[in-house]
């Protein structure tokens, strides 16, 4: 009988110990970034420049480019992931399904410095050839595709990214749809459904599945650093079209703070970014929140 | 008890699948060694002359900081380790000489690896408590490398101005008059200079800005010297920013018309073709041997003690030194320590090894590619240094 | 008529899943093979225990420190951010309508999103600087941290896939609390739980930037305890595959290689052993 009583408090303990770590985190981001605030305001977010001679920094290339660069991740990855889920769970063989799944997990380990070698050496030069320069060419009176592309940019980082990020939201799409009891799917079968029917139909049965999967790979992609460090392009400019060169928040953060204390106010300047990074995740998930409520919560 | 057995049986399967890859590895896989040597490693390399280190001491110290020294330092405490029979483990980290240079006021290492020397405030600040002793340990020189089709390896002849000129965004064009003036008998091409730079904060930016901020008075104003600067060229367009040297040299191999700067070893180990720059003395020179030497002898004269302020004449007085053969771009890396440490032995080893490092450690056999031995009056500052090495 | 439309979507639409499936595939396979390619070839049983040969001449060399640590490291996180984010994420799952479980699953969100440099510094800041010596446990727990957000997440959507009726059920036997959830429940949502914690692992080997300032790194101690320096295998591919020398190019190729084979063991390994759930 205790235990009926001990075993929540026990898990509400643990799942304090996370809220706990997170907050004290976000609690130092505050207070090391304080001083940039106290000296600019909140103009510094707004502002492009990046001059450390004179101790100005401004971060809104580098916000521009996380969100451009993650929006272009996220659309190249919710599909491939939501694919690779569904193949490995129905379309696939039995026998090869363990180890497309295991693979696929694996690349969750990959070294970030070993993607964006691949990144620099491999990708870029193939998305430069066969994408980029042909949609500048044709299509290039399209903002979009206005700025003539140098291998390393946005778009680069954007799709090196998705390749990254897949492997997380596929893998908890995939459980979740394993998790499916057997007797929906044999009634929607039942019923007459083709196959993409009753897929769809299930899809639908895992939506919060598929939402956190978005947000897993969507976290993902905005914080990461050494990869896009390296395919980004890294020209402290307002982003004017998907081919342009820029930076991320995160990346930023990995190319300076090797030096950064050796200035006054750069460590405050990144530790913001870090901050205006979480804030932005917050806003995101919110958003999430309320859009879940209105529409699944429905059905 | 179903599940605590299923779990043995999850390790046990581990543990022999681990150790099946491991003999299979060994027995069937062609194996290839490492740098394709043959030589085992409990010999002392038969063809240097370096002398077997007589000491007894053995323990452990740690440093961290410039990205530059790291290969260097590797190679240093890897012979270092043999010729003590293993007895003393120098481990160092790069982690950037800003970070190395604050983790070692923190107190968190034994000793700092730094591009520039200490900041004044960290000097001060240690002054009251004991001092600090610091010495350049190695040259390093950096190389303008570029990608022209039409242009070999060694044939392009540049200058500081024209150079500040190209990342100021002024000369956007290979075939500038400017350009043109300096080269008469190439054929350079009408096309769009890619100025590619460091995106993260670097000691080989600050180094290359500060040469460009002596010789070209609109640099100096407008831009300036450091690990990080705000580059003109981005706003125009025509600038790239590479991670690392690794990424400016792929940076400048994958975008032709491109133009960048990198530590030598990168130029040699990717294949780039390296630029020729106009020393003081007006003779167009590559980082060769001889022209590293007659730049550092030049500046023996300018250089305080190790236990000195060091911050105000570097790297300002130190960049495009005089000499017919001197190479403008040749810059020295420091090991920072403190005068006083609690623990004896750490003191004594740290003695022992950067002794080593400045006598030894200086010959020709223990010098990477990419790198340039201390002249020994150079040297001869941080041995003296050392001498004030106590403990407290 | 409307027999064949239906037939010809579901034809396309399978077509297209697969072709995608296929895409998204072939990068993560291409780069595995990349890997394997250039490095298997050093693979040796003197690679995994050797000392980090210098840059250029000397001996052999190997990843012998590195791997050493990387084990200590990944075990220790594991133990440590495996535990508490399958807590957590229990506690998500069947306590979502508490504002605890509602604030700890935005913030677990949002907490995914922080570069792990931050993790680093924080870390730091706790354990490194208040010991004044980088030490192994600082990287554990920086690694911890990371990973928890992961397999928290994770172990929420495998308890929330449990169909009702057999949560029900399993209550309905009159078990006490503990015994329900991590018996009877655990072993509905085993494979969901196994992948949280073999993506939680796979994160923890993989990961740079939380070791940089906590672990230091060293070339020769393999291990020389919690409170001192230690290495990993992702910070030694890191330094090395950066520099400029053919040598430890190879090393760093050879290190990766090593990662993805153990890490590709334990996967497959444990999945042949906990069996798929049928419902």
């Amino acid at each position: 009988m205790n235990s009926e009583k001990i075993f929540p408090i026990f898990l509400i303990v643990f799942a304090s110990i996370s809220l706990l770590i997170v907050t004290s985190i976000v609690i130092s981001l505050i207070i090391n970034s304080y001083p940039i605030f106290l000296r600019d305001g909140f103009s510094f977010i707004f502002k492009s420049v990046w001059n450390p001679v004179k101790e100005d920094y401004g971060i809104l290339p580098a916000l521009l480019g996380t969100l451009i660069s993650s929006a272009i991740a996220i659309s190249i990855a919710m599909p491939l992931a939501i694919s690779l889920a569904i193949f490995s769970a129905e379309i696939a063989p039995t026998s090869i399904r363990g180890f497309i799944n295991s693979v696929s997990d694996l690349m969750a380990s990959l070294p970030s410095v070993i993607y964006g070698l691949w990144g620099l050496y491999v990708l870029a030069p193939i998305l430069n050839q066969y994408i980029m320069t042909p949609l500048h060419q044709y299509l290039g009176f399209i903002p979009l595709f206005s700025t003539k592309p140098i291998p390393t940019n946005l778009f680069t980082a954007g799709v090196l990214l998705a390749i990254m990020i897949t492997p997380f939201s596929s893998s908890i799409i995939r459980e979740a749809y394993n998790a499916i009891p057997h007797h929906l799917k044999e009634a929607a079968y039942s019923l007459g459904m083709t196959r993409w029917e009753v897929i769809r139909t299930l899809l639908g049965y895992i939506k919060s599945a598929i939402l956190a999967g978005a947000f897993l790979a969507l976290g993902r992609a905005m914080g990461e650093t050494v990869a896009v460090a390296m395919v980004v392009g890294n020209t402290f400019t307002l982003p004017r079209s998907l081919f342009d060169m820029g930076y991320t928040i995160s990346s930023l953060i990995a190319n300076q703070f090797p030096n950064a204390e050796a200035y006054s106010y750069m460590m405050p300047a990144l530790y913001s970014g870090a901050l205006v990074l979480f804030t932005i995740g917050l806003i995101i998930n919110l958003a999430g929140l309320y859009w879940i409520r209105r529409v699944v919560t429905r059905g | 008890m179903r599940t605590y057995t299923k779990y043995m049986a999850v390790v046990a399967a581990v543990v022999v699948a681990l150790i099946s890859v491991f003999i299979l590895s060994y027995f069937w896989i062609p194996t290839e060694r490492i740098g394709s040597q043959r030589s085992t490693t409990t010999t002392i390399a038969t063809t240097s002359p370096t002398m077997r280190v007589t000491t007894t001491l053995s323990g452990v110290v740690n440093g961290a900081g410039a990205t530059f020294l790291n290969p260097q330092m590797q190679a240093w405490a890897s012979k270092f380790y043999e010729l003590t029979g293993g007895r003393i483990q120098v481990n160092y980290q790069s982690i950037g000489s800003g970070a190395g240079q604050a983790k070692f006021r923190e107190g968190v290492l034994d000793f700092a690896g730094s591009d520039p020397p200490l900041k004044s405030d960290i000097y001060n600040e240690f002054k009251a408590k004991g001092g600090i002793i610091q010495f350049p340990v190695i040259i390093g020189t950096i190389v303008i490398v570029y990608n022209i089709p039409s242009v070999e390896s060694g044939k392009l002849r540049l200058t500081g101005e024209v150079v500040a000129k190209i990342y100021l965004g002024e000369i956007s064009y290979w075939d500038d008059p400017a350009i043109k003036a300096l080269n008469p008998d190439l054929n350079l091409p009408h096309e769009k200079i890619i100025a590619v730079h460091r995106s993260d904060g670097s000691g080989t930016t600050r180094v290359f800005t500060a040469y460009l901020s002596k010789v070209s008075e609109a640099w100096k104003s407008k831009v300036g010297s450091d690990f990080t600067v705000s580059w003109p060229v981005d706003e125009l367009g025509n600038g790239v920013g590479g991670k690392g040297n690794e990424g400016v040299a792929a940076a400048v191999k994958q975008n032709p018309y491109s133009i960048g700067y990198v530590e030598t070893a990168y130029a040699y180990s990717t294949g780039l073709a390296v630029a020729l720059i106009r020393n003081r003395d007006g003779n167009y020179v590559l980082p060769a041997k001889e022209a590293v030497a007659s730049a550092a002898k030049a500046l023996v004269k300018v250089l305080p003690k190790a236990d000195e302020d060091w911050s105000n004449i570097f790297p300002d007085e130190i960049i495009d030194p005089p000499g017919k053969e001197s190479y403008p771009l040749t810059s020295f890396s420091f090991v920072i320590l403190r005068q006083v440490y609690d623990d004896p032995v750490k003191a004594a080893i740290l003695n022992e090894f950067f002794k080593w490092v400045l006598t030894e450690g200086q010959k020709p056999e223990n010098i990477l590619e990419g790198y340039d031995p201390l002249p020994p009056e150079v040297a001869a500052i941080g041995l003296d240094g050392l001498k004030l090495l106590r403990t407290g | 008529m409307r027999l064949n439309k239906r037939k010809i979507i579901d034809r396309l639409m399978l077509g297209i899943i697969s072709a995608l499936a296929i895409a998204s595939a072939i990068p993560i396979f291409a780069i595995a093979v990349n890997v394997y390619s250039e490095g298997a070839r050093y693979i040796s049983l003197n690679f995994l225990i050797d000392l980090p040969p210098p840059p250029v001449g000397g001996g052999g060399g190997g990843i012998g420190p590195a791997l050493v640590g990387t084990l200590v490291l990944v075990a220790l996180a594991l133990a440590i951010g495996g535990s508490i984010g399958f807590f957590t994420g229990l506690y998500l799952s069947e306590f979502s309508h508490t504002r605890l479980a509602q604030y700890t699953q935005m913030f677990l969100q949002v907490m995914v999103e922080f570069p792990t440099i931050i993790v680093g510094l924080f870390a730091y800041m706790i354990l490194v600087a208040p010991l004044k010596r980088f030490n192994a446990l600082a990287g554990a727990i920086a690694l911890s941290i990371v990973i928890i957000p992961y397999i928290a997440l994770n172990v929420r959507e495998a308890y929330k896939s449990i169909p009702y009726t057999l949560k029900e059920a399993a209550f309905s036997l009159g078990v006490s609390a503990p015994i329900a959830y991590l018996r009877i429940l655990l072993s509905a949502a085993r494979r969901g739980v196994l992948t949280a914690l073999l993506i939680g692992l796979a994160k923890a080997a993989g990961e740079t930037a939380p070791l940089l300032l906590t672990i230091l790194g060293t070339t020769f101690t393999y291990f020389g305890g919690l409170d001192q320096p230690i290495n990993a295998i992702p910070l030694l591919i890191y330094n090395f595959a950066l520099s400029p020398y053919e040598k430890w190019h190879q090393v760093a190729w050879g290190a990766a290689a090593v990662l993805l084979t153990i890490i590709l063991v334990i996967f497959i390994v444990s999945r042949l052993i906990i069996k798929e759930v049928k419902v």
